[in-house]
């Protein structure tokens, strides 16, 4: 069985990255709001802009992104 | 020399029995004044009351709350387990092996003195609280140290305040038997408790032991389960937050004296939106459609229930809810209060205002609310809707305090008599004023409240401060410069955690626990170490897998539908709408499904638990260490002073060690933030002390801290969340 990169937990995720399922959750979470950050800055900002954006965003204010969403982005930035 | 010989019993008597010795006391002194006298039998107190003429003496003895308790019937440790005995206290730990401790030895003692008197009395009262845990002491006592004819012939004193009038009123219209339907009542809960507790428990701890051949205490239970599953739910959403971004256009318009500024539409979805609002701002000019101004009655609170005080204390004054139940208690038992586990927000009907009110203002600091207390008729005092059969609401008794009180406990009375005093007082009355701007065709309201008249308020020390005070000015029709405009980015925030005092709440909200247990179990899953964090509950890795594995097997013990249900039963024992060994034949049923799901997965279980109990115990990171680079900053406490001060995580590390440490406030608690220090980048600290919030930069060189003068004003004002 994968195992979550990011803690070790069991993954029994289908995507690419083998999270656990809180980190899945996290990804989920990431992308559906990527989708609502494009809509509402009306332009087609690129995953990756989006994901750097979420890990500054949480080094200035721990109370804007949680501690799982913060990891996924960085570690898929890192994986890029 | 036996126990009536000692006490000098010489005649019929009748004896009472109170749930503590305070009480005891207390209940004495009221029905015996002078002539009660205290007797140590075996050093056990027992109230003698002679009778003057040919009438009976009145002993009155106590327990200390339980002394019997459920153990199972027989040996071994495995599950499942259905049988089970009442016991006394002191035999439970002998059976785990351990030595009598002294308090063992003195509940021994309590109950050979009242095995004793029960047997030679003529009659029995019970004088414990009149509520579930009250019925089951004095009822269990009888049972076991009297049998089952001792029950039926004991009567029950039904009182709600220790003070004089009331314990002569509850002797003299005594009950003449117990309430047999709250002690079935209060019997399913404690079987159900035992049944779901132990069982459910020993699934967790022996799935783990046959994994890791180690023991840990582990529980869950009914209540248990579910609480944490709040916990456990909003943690996952804590930690999976990613901010969704909306925008809001804000102006600053030219009022007088000083100009406003306001939203003037919230929540815009897409930025080209917000722009164009934005640029219609720059040409127009905000005008007032409408103004209205109403005076509002605002009636005060209802009187505390155990509840709503243990959530305004710990909103107050931050004291923790099982801290002020105890405090409660303790109040009770001094007669200073009426009984404090109550659900009731309503006065008894005959309770006697007028002789209390008269002995509160008689104190200085109430003696100013004197003439805002209105007369009894005049629809006052206020009460709620909630009821409770057993208890009234909480309410002070006037009598004056016999010892010194400690600073907690004279906050917890002085709020219970501010409370009390406020729903005798008139509805403070409130200005409202609210103002309709169209602004570029979006209406935007605006509202000013002034307190005219304080009334409760005056009393309870509620107060809020006025805002926008600047549209008292404006009239109908006005046109309002706008100075200027902005778009504004906003995002959605991580939900606030779980403190004792919400998590409290939350648990009355979907019926969990009771009023008497909730704040135990809190307290019971912080020891458990599941939850960490005082102030703000974060759910530990333990606690992530203990829950992971109920909800994987049985995720119905994690549900409050479960508990409810069996609520709603004990509810239909007390009116006797259903019978209590039906009530634990269905909770056993119910409970063996659920067990055998857990024997399944013992494995996977203990495999998960084992994971999370090998590792390290978990330690606070304060950020990287600014001199290896590597390490974590941990707490640490020096041996020689007990200082606490921050070191490298690598210390000990036997290739690169690292000795840098920090000094530390040594007051106050620390929590990590992510936030760097502008002076010279050093990670930042919040420190919490009391109310206050300050950060704190970890480096003693730093040329910011060098500025803080002790209460600087650098220092407070970091509050507001900026970093020094």
């Amino acid at each position: 069985m994968n195992v979550c990169p990011l803690d070790e937990r069991p993954s029994e995720s289908h995507n690419t990255y083998h999270f656990c399922s809180y980190h899945s959750l996290a990804l989920n979470q990431l992308r559906e709001a990527w989708v609502s950050w494009q809509k509402s800055l009306e332009n087609d900002i690129p995953w990756e802009a989006f994901l750097s954006r979420i890990v500054d965003l949480r080094e200035k204010d721990e109370k804007l992104v949680g501690v799982w969403a913060f990891e996924v982005a960085r570690y898929v930035l890192s994986s890029k | 020399m036996g126990v009536i010989e000692q006490i000098e019993l010489y005649k019929p008597f009748v004896l009472g029995i109170a749930e503590k010795p305070s009480a005891a006391n207390r209940i004495a002194l009221a029905l015996g004044g002078k002539n009660a006298r205290k007797v140590m039998v075996n050093n056990v107190p027992v109230h003698v009351i002679r009778s003057e003429d040919e009438g009976q003496d009145l002993v009155i003895a106590s327990a200390t709350g339980h002394v019997f308790t459920l153990i199972q019937d027989g040996y071994g440790s495995e599950y499942p387990t259905y049988d089970f005995i009442w016991v006394p206290l002191h035999q439970k730990s002998r059976s785990k092996g351990k030595q009598t401790s002294r308090s063992g030895s003195k509940t021994k003692a309590i109950i050979g003195v009242l095995k004793e008197l029960i047997q030679h009395a003529t009659s029995l009262v019970i004088m414990t609280d009149y509520d579930q845990e009250g019925e089951v002491i004095g009822a269990v006592i009888l049972q076991e140290l009297g049998g089952k004819h001792a029950i039926k012939k004991a009567k029950r004193m039904k009182f709600s305040t220790l003070t004089k009038t009331e314990i002569k009123k509850a002797y003299s219209t005594m009950i003449p038997h117990i309430d047999f339907r709250l002690f079935e009542s209060g019997l399913a809960r404690h079987y159900l408790d035992w049944l779901f507790g132990v069982n459910l428990s020993r699934a967790l701890m022996l799935a783990y032991k046959r994994s890791s051949g180690k023991y840990q205490t582990l529980s869950t239970g009914r209540v248990q389960g579910p609480t944490l599953r709040f916990v456990y739910e909003r943690e996952i959403q804590i930690r999976t937050q990613v901010p969704f971004l909306s925008w809001q256009v804000v102006a600053t318009l030219d009022t007088k004296p000083t100009p406003i500024s306001l939203t003037i539409k919230k929540s815009i979805e897409r930025i080209s939106e917000a722009r164009q609002l934005n640029e219609r701002l720059k040409h127009e000019h905000a005008c007032v459609t409408k103004k209205t101004t109403t005076m509002k009655k605002i009636p005060p609170p209802p009187p505390f229930n155990l509840s709503t005080l243990q959530a305004e204390a710990y909103r107050r004054f931050r004291i923790p809810p099982d801290r002020t139940l105890a405090i409660a208690e303790r109040l009770y038992l001094d007669a200073l209060i009426s009984y404090p586990r109550t659900d009731s927000q309503q006065y008894p009907k005959d309770l006697d205002h007028n002789t209390i009110i008269s002995k509160l203002i008689e104190r200085r600091p109430y003696k100013e609310y004197s003439t805002l207390v209105l007369p009894i008729s005049k629809g006052r005092p206020i009460v709620g809707s909630k009821r409770d059969p057993a208890h009234p609401a909480i309410f002070p008794t006037g009598e004056k305090n016999s010892r010194k009180l400690s600073p907690q406990e004279y906050k917890i009375l002085d709020l219970i008599i501010r409370r009390y005093l406020a729903t005798l007082a008139p509805d403070a009355l409130e200005e409202q004023t609210q103002v309709v701007l169209d602004i570029a065709s979006e209406q935007v309201k605006l509202s000013h409240n002034k307190i005219v008249e304080l009334g409760w308020k005056a009393i309870a020390s509620v107060f809020r401060s006025d805002q926008n005070n600047e549209i008292l000015d404006l009239n109908e029709g006005d046109k309002i410069h706008i100075l200027s405009s902005n778009i504004e980015e906003k995002m959605t925030k991580v939900p606030p955690r779980y403190n004792p005092g919400s998590l409290l709440k939350k648990m009355e909200q979907v019926g969990l626990g009771t009023k008497a247990t909730r704040a135990q179990i809190i307290k019971t899953l912080e020891q458990r170490g599941y939850l960490l964090g005082k102030e703000e509950y974060i759910l530990s890795d333990l606690g992530f897998t203990v829950m992971e594995v109920l909800k994987m097997s049985v995720p119905v013990v994690t549900l409050p539908s479960l508990t409810r249900t069996f609520e709603n039963a004990m509810e239909r024992i007390t009116q006797a709408s259903l019978s209590y060994e039906k009530v634990i034949l269905q909770g056993i049923v119910y409970l063996h499904q659920v067990l055998k799901k857990l024997h399944g997965g013992r494995e996977i279980i203990g495999e998960q638990l084992s994971q999370v109990l090998s590792r390290p115990r978990e330690v606070q990171k304060f950020g990287s260490c600014p001199v290896c680079k590597q390490g974590n900053l941990v707490i640490r406490q020096a041996k020689a002073s007990r200082k606490r001060f921050l070191g490298c995580s690598n210390y000990f590390d036997t290739e690169n060690p690292c000795t840098a440490s920090f000094p530390l406030p040594q007051k106050g608690t620390l929590y990590p933030s992510t936030k760097r220090c502008d002076g010279d980048g050093y990670p930042l600290i919040r420190v919490r002390r009391g109310r206050r919030t300050y950060y704190w930069c970890v480096n003693p060189d730093c040329p910011e801290r060098k500025s803080w003068a002790p209460n600087s004003k650098i220092r407070n004002n970091s509050t507001s969340g900026e970093a020094t």
